[in-house]
């Protein structure tokens, strides 16, 4: 029983500090110093930049991301700025869409992989080493950027300290469904409020993978994108977290996206983030906590946000924790303690950011009325809950396959080595080929029509 | 049993009703729609200017606009020009123009009470009043304690001790007299000059130009060749200023010399590390000829134990050539000698004014330092700084990277920065300094005379709190302080250091 009090007891402090994480930034948001990294001085600082747009079977929306490129402000003479667009693997149309891009405007260039398929990271990777410019941003072919976006994303590399970028991404089909509007509260609270809350008081922000960038030197240092990762982007911040790089956040660069519109593309996508993300806590976790350059602080924040996947996993271990000791020790007591676990737990994960979080970032956007939607995040925690923990395992076994496969890895490729990715069904082309690594595809319809236009409101 | 059901009845209502506002916003949703982003917004410092030249011209071409009477005119000096007034929206809605087709001349303390469509040149005297916006085709020259709300015109002269209290845009040249303000935005097309002292909220143009007095003001045909050489300026690397010390003069003649880099040996190391494209590209623009194997072998045996200056010294002094720090800690990268992307550096590995500090290799061009730093007379930095202290340079050091220093930064004279320099506090420029790109201070920065910021379409000075700036400031881009951008004689100036500085 001793043991059961210490282990609810850990599981307590655990969930506590996420809350008081969360609370945290809320304050800062709402209270502290806001810092905007160089976005003063957008415009001013214009370095030559390669925009890698990594697509797998995109003929829905290739055509509207290339077009936004296409008419971004920046100068586009002598190289300075660069378009790569990778088909990779693509059934459909998209190689075509590509050509045709490519063959209009001297600055985007078609690469085509035949033999493709296994990934974004390996497409990223492909794509970095054609990059010739000193700057290289990542954009998925489902995003729609603003044309002042590549200028506000350029500044902060302004500063030698920054190494990554990451702007702000705003769902563009809230209108679809309760799962689209679900993640716009989920995304105005974590980007709106987290994102920009870390960048301020000097925490991890993270580049997620996608409207960001990374200086192409940096990102050879670093032995560049690691095609066994299923969250290669957090992947690379942890790796230049620890290393000393700085992620700078911008939130006036808003890029548009269009996220998943049913649960099942929903679990999907989670289960990969999970999944990826618990990767990188495995392989990483030793490295925050030994890193020379990293604060007290900063080490507690990454470890913190390395583990933010386990929180349903811990939460769910304490349930059982609890309804165990109610029943068998009988102490009035943990149901008291239950109920907190229970509301903490919600409140840290409900959205993966706290209902204050969210809260202040509606606001802060103007939009009061869909904080009325928060208590229905209630099926996202339930569903976060279960597929965290499915993904939790999932990892375990994939990082004790790593060790075997990072004997055998010959060619940079996945190749296949006791790598058993394919738990994960996924929704574009698997080609069956043993790697495991495939592209992680989600429904798109092509809202992202690249005109400008939208149902939003004015 | 009854009171139990009624209890979790209870306890059922209470959960359902959290979710009854949600399904009101469901079922008759009111903010369903995405956060509103203009994506075809661009970033433009004239922005206001040219929305109100926007809504002018989109109101001329309506046929609403009507003649007015002269007999009508209330304010004698429209007496002899061509006028009419025009209704049209602008920001604030619909609002009565005057158009004046013309040249007009105010005199001394004329109140102008509504918004103006200035077809011609405009002139004022003393102690005018503008009330609302005035957008002038030509040229306006402003007299002296005049008192505006925002102004457009081809060339703006402010007159001294005038406030703007909104935005000033000039398509050319705007030149403010001794002791103006303005509150929002000054902005011109190509040039601004500020004579003497001023305040202001923020500046953009190609080149801003601090000047004590009109004797010190170029004339024209001065202004347009330095534009023009502006336009047609390589953008880095900088020209050393004149009074930089004879090391950092005569590094350009010793690149001269060519020297050519042969592929690396296939060895497995080296093949699994990537290519830097670009410095391969810089390489090359030197004209190099020849790369003896043996450079290799300094770099291999000494990496580990000398610093880069003295490996860069042993390769001078075996060929007499000069290679440049970034290369050498590049080939090191390439010869697999950076093992870790974080690389704690010896002791004998570290130059001598960075011996008592924890030094990391972060990449092969960027330096970690752990506390403050003071970098000696004369020294040419070859790497990007980190410096998690203060950073204090004597007089013509030349920093090959860029800077960011967390706490304050105080360049001495003549100082040299090839990119920019970002402090989370305080930022000292001391007399001739040059920074390539750009300067961002979390505090203030206080830029003494004759130093130069930025090149061509890179450059720009911001603060989040005052900046201020001393005669004889030439900054390309924009100058922005959160709390002003204040022009002080240098005295003045001085005296704002020692008691504003944090550090110093």
């Amino acid at each position: 029983m001793i043991i059961l009090g210490m282990a609810m007891v850990v599981i307590f402090s655990i969930l506590i500090t996420y809350a008081v994480r969360h609370y945290g930034f809320y304050w800062n948001r709402m209270f502290g110093k806001q810092k905007r990294p160089m976005q003063d001085l957008a415009g001013y600082y214009l370095p030559s930049v390669s925009i890698v747009v990594p697509m797998h079977n995109e003929e829905a929306v290739a055509g509207n991301i290339l077009e936004r490129l296409a008419v971004m402000d920046y100068a586009k003479e002598n190289g300075h700025y660069e378009v790569i667009a990778i088909d990779d693997g693509s059934t459909d149309k998209t190689g075509k869409i590509v050509d045709e891009y490519a063959g209009r405007y001297p600055f985007i260039r078609a690469i085509h992989r035949a033999g493709g398929g296994y990934g974004k990271a390996d497409a990223l990777q492909v794509g970095s080493m054609e990059a010739r410019n000193e700057i290289l941003l990542v954009f998925d072919a489902d995003y729609q950027p603003s044309r002042a976006c590549i200028k506000r994303l350029v500044a902060p590399f302004c500063d030698p300290e920054i190494g990554l970028v990451m702007g702000r991404v705003v769902p563009i089909n809230t209108e679809q469904s309760l799962m689209t509007r679900l993640l716009d509260l989920e995304r105005t609270g974590g980007y709106q409020v987290a994102q920009q809350a870390k960048h301020n008081l000097d925490l991890a922000s993270q580049y997620g993978g996608t409207v960001g960038g990374i200086r192409k030197d940096l990102l050879q240092t670093l032995g560049g994108w690691d095609p066994r990762k299923l969250a290669e982007d957090t992947d690379i911040t942890v790796r230049a977290f620890y290393n000393g790089w700085r992620i700078g956040y911008v939130n006036i660069a808003e890029c548009y996206e269009e996220s998943v519109t049913s649960w099942k593309e929903r679990r999907l996508q989670l289960a990969r983030w999970a999944t990826g993300h618990n990767q990188c806590l495995l392989s990483h976790l030793g490295a925050v906590i030994k890193s020379p350059v990293l604060s007290f602080l900063q080490k507690f924040d990454g470890i913190l946000m390395l583990g933010v996947y386990l929180v349903p996993v811990i939460m769910l271990i304490g349930l059982f924790l609890s309804i165990t000791v109610y029943f068998f020790a009988a102490f009035w007591w943990w149901t008291f303690f239950a109920a907190l676990l229970f509301t903490l737990t919600y409140n840290n994960i409900g959205n993966f950011a706290c209902f204050n979080e969210v809260g202040v970032g509606a606001v802060l956007d103007k939009r009061g009325r869909v904080i009325w939607l928060l208590p229905w995040s209630l099926f996202n925690f339930f569903a976060n809950v279960w597929i965290c923990t499915g993904s939790f395992v999932k990892s375990l076994v994939i990082h004790g396959n790593h060790r075997a496969w990072d004997a055998g890895v010959t060619n940079g490729h996945a190749n296949g080595n006791g790598v058993n990715w394919n738990k994960t069904k996924k929704n574009g082309s698997t080609n069956g080929n043993g790697n495991g690594i495939k592209w992680e595809k989600t429904k798109k319809n092509g809202l992202t029509n690249g005109n400008g236009n939208h149902k939003g409101k004015a | 049993m009854l009171n139990y059901a009624l209890l979790v009845l209870a306890f059922l209502f209470l959960v359902a009703l959290c979710f009854v506002p949600g399904l009101v916003e469901l079922r008759w949703p009111k903010d369903q729609g995405p956060v509103d982003i203009d994506l075809d917004r661009d970033i433009d410092e004239r922005y206001f200017s040219r929305a109100f030249k926007a809504y002018l011209k989109s109101g001329l071409s309506s046929v609403s606009a009507k003649a007015i009477p002269l007999s009508n005119v209330e304010n004698s000096w429209l007496r002899g020009v061509q006028a009419k007034k025009m209704r049209t929206f602008i920001h604030r809605g619909a609002e009565d123009i005057l158009v004046i087709d013309g040249d007009v001349n105010l005199p001394t303390g004329t109140e102008w009470p509504q918004a103006a469509l200035v077809q011609g040149n405009l002139t004022t005297s003393h102690n005018c009043l503008l009330l609302q916006e005035v957008s002038v085709e030509g040229d306006c020259l402003v007299g002296e304690s005049n008192h505006l709300q925002c102004l457009s015109a081809k060339n703006i002269s402010l007159g001294e001790n005038t406030i703007i209290d909104g935005w000033i845009d000039a398509e050319e040249k705007l030149i403010t007299g001794v002791g103006c303000e303005v509150h929002g935005r000054a902005t011109a097309g190509k040039q601004i000059r500020i004579m003497g002292i001023g305040n202001f909220k923020s500046l953009a143009a190609p080149v801003i130009e601090v000047i004590s007095s009109l004797a010190d003001m170029p004339s024209d045909q001065d202004l347009e060749e330095e534009i023009e050489e502006i336009e047609s300026e390589a953008p880095l690397p900088l020209e050393p200023v004149a009074e930089a010390s004879e090391a950092i003069a005569a590094r350009p003649e010793e690149l001269e010399e060519e020297i050519v880099v042969p592929p690396l040996e296939a060895t497995p190391e080296a093949e699994a590390r990537p290519t830097d494209e670009k410095l391969e590209r810089e390489v090359e623009a030197m004209d190099l000829t020849e790369w003896p194997a043996e450079y290799d072998s300094v770099i291999s045996g000494s990496f580990h134990l000398k610093s880069i200056e003295e490996i860069g010294d042993e390769l001078r002094g075996r060929e007499g050539k000069y290679i440049p720090y970034r290369f050498i800690l590049w080939r090191a990268n390439m010869l697999g000698l950076v093992n870790t992307p974080l690389t704690a550096l010896k002791s004998e590995q570290k130059p001598e004014y960075m011996r008592s500090s924890a030094v990391w290799l972060q990449a092969p061009t960027t330096i970690r330092v752990k506390g403050g730093l003071s970098v000696p007379e004369g020294e040419t930095v070859p790497y990007d700084l980190i410096i998690e202290g203060d950073l204090d340079s004597d007089t013509g050091v030349f920093f090959d990277g860029g800077l960011h220093v967390r706490g304050t930064a105080t360049l001495g004279e003549v100082n040299q920065i090839q990119r920019s320099l970002v402090a989370d506090g305080n930022v000292i420029l001391r007399e001739y300094t040059t920074v390539g790109h750009c300067v961002n201070a979390g505090g203030s920065v206080f830029v003494k005379t004759g130093t130069r910021i930025g090149v061509t379409d890179t450059g720009g000075l911001a603060a989040r709190e005052t900046v201020y700036l001393e005669p004889g400031v030439n900054v390309h881009g924009k100058i922005y302080g959160e709390h002003g951008v204040e022009v002080r004689q240098a005295d003045d100036e001085i005296a704002g250091i020692k008691s504003t500085s944090k550090g110093t």
